[in-house]
This record gives C-alpha cells, structure tokens and sequence, in this order.
C-alpha cells in the first residue's frame, strides 16, 4: 500500500469492529452496516469525500470491482444451479430472483450514467411498461387477465412517453404508480423475504424514474433537447 | 500511443520517478506505468506532467501510426 493512503486505512476495519461488535452483543441486525463499512473508502471516494487514490489507482479499483462484480455472478448462478435443494426449496428460488437485482442495478446505473435523468427516465419507463405488457400476454394470453393486467403496462407507457414532454408532472405521475405498486405489494401478504422482492422489482423502477425526471433541469426539459 | 516521459525527466536535473509523482501528485507506480506505456494518462495529468517538465504535451506523448 501506498504511504499516502495509510491514514484512510484503519477506516473499513474500524468500521467492521464496530458493526460486528454490535452484531455479536447487541442485536444481529448490526451486521447489515458491515457490509457499507467494508466499502466505506470507495463510497466516500464515489461521492467526492476522499480522493486517496490517483486516477491509475482509481480506474484499477473500479476494474477489480466489475471483475469481482462478474465472478461473484457467476459463482451465486451456477451454485443455484447445481444445488439439490433448488426445485423443492421455496428459499432457493428466492436467492435465484435475487440474483436479477444487481444486474438490473447496474443496469439502471449505466442507463441513468449515459443519458441525461430526462432521457434514462424516459426509457426506463418505457422499458418497464413495455415488459409489463409482454409479461401480461405470456402468462394470459388472450383473456380478461391480459386487459387488465396489460393496463396496468399501458399506463406505465403513457406516463413514459408523457415524461418526453413534461419531465416533471410525469415524475410526479411516476411516484403515484410506485407507491400504489408498493401498496399493492405489501398487501399481496406474502411472505416478507417475497415481498422484498417483488419492491424490488416492481415500485423501484418506477420511484427511479420519479427521481430522474424530478431532477430534471428546465432548460434539458426542452422538446428539442437532443443528448 | 508513445511517450517520451522517461528521457524527458531525466533531461530535467535527473528527476526521479517519486519526486515527479509527488510534484503530480500521483503514485510512483503511475509513473512508471506510464513511462512503461501500460498506461494512457488523462489529459489533465499530461499537462501537470507537461508543467512539471516545463515542456509541451505534444513533446511527451505522441501518437502511433495504427492509433
């Protein structure tokens, strides 16, 4: 390690005795805050906090981190894969839905990185809408279910391309279907592991689009803005 | 792309790898990956490396014909 980085270099052990001491004598929840103190110098790093490391050294971290990103993957898919227990083990398939979520983050990251918010939103929403729709038809085929269920994808698609033209009011649109999605969710009674997942996969897309077309500036809510 | 940055420091007084890093303020590690040509620095580190060797950025680096 560099000598320039050696005072930074006690904060994610530091940390990490902190969170599992709590974890051990105080209550195991604790251990969910050693996970954000592991990365603690690469999140103040990401928010401009701490700049311990050259622009070499940062681009390195960021490469060990899409790789451990990548075999991490790997390793959690093909160990759902084999494991014995997975057809017959409700928890399993869980662990294998679990398995889209960061996926679908970094997607969602990239996508909101690339373009502008109005932009990312927009075709977060149409992207959403859109396999609401396909997944209404697959699983109904021609029937009642389908209408109303592909309603439902309809007016995700509506307030998305109304968010080209009015970023900010479809924002707010988008709020509304994220906590009538949320309601809907935790009124389902499922178990509470299932419905983590179903937040995850339905009201968050949709709250990410309310916070990129909320962020929108006036002058980038133009019609003719073209990123 | 190719760089003149090793014959350049040692044109300046004989400077060393770790006192140009620390006028930069990169690693010394950075600097000799660069030197080396395994790494491509960013425009802003060309300039300070260009001001620390009171020189041109065109001077230290240069592209090749297939870039």
């Amino acid at each position: 390690m560099d000598s320039r980085h050696m005072q930074w270099a006690f904060l994610e052990p530091a940390g990490l005795a902190v969170f599992a001491a709590l974890g051990f004598w105080v209550h195991p929840g604790f251990w969910l805050g050693a996970v954000p103190a592991l990365f603690f110098r690469a999140i103040l790093r990401e928010f401009g906090l701490l700049q311990d490391l050259d622009e070499r050294e940062y681009l390195l971290s960021l490469r060990a981190s899409h790789w451990a990103f990548i075999l991490t993957l790997m390793l959690a898919t093909a160990y759902v894969l084999v494991s014995p227990s997975i057809a017959a083990d409700r928890t399993n398939q869980e662990i294998a839905i679990l398995l889209f979520v960061p996926l679908a983050v970094r997607f969602f990251l990239q996508l909101g990185m690339t373009y502008s918010p109005r932009r990312a939103g927009t075709l977060i929403g149409l992207l959403f809408g859109t396999l609401w729709l396909l997944f209404a038809v697959l699983s109904h085929g021609i029937s009642a279910g389908t209408l109303s269920e592909g309603a439902i994808g309809l007016i995700i698609l509506g307030t998305a391309l109304l968010s080209w033209f009015f970023p900010k009011p479809a924002g707010i649109l988008f709020f509304l279907e994220a906590l009538v999605a949320g309601y809907f969710v935790m009124k389902a009674g499922q178990l509470p592991s299932v419905r983590f997942i179903l937040m995850l996969l339905f009201p968050l897309p949709l709250f990410l689009c309310g916070i990129l077309l909320c962020l929108v500036h006036k002058e980038e809510g133009e019609i003719t803005d073209a990123d | 792309m190719k760089n003149r940055l090793r014959e350049l420091r040692l044109l300046k007084g004989q400077l060393t790898q770790e006192e140009l890093a620390r006028r930069v303020g990169v690693s010394r590690q950075t600097i000799f990956a660069i030197e080396k040509g395994n790494y491509h620095p960013s425009v802003k580190l060309a300039l300070k490396l260009a001001r620390e060797l009171d020189t041109r950025v065109e001077e230290i680096f240069h592209l090749e014909e297939n870039d």
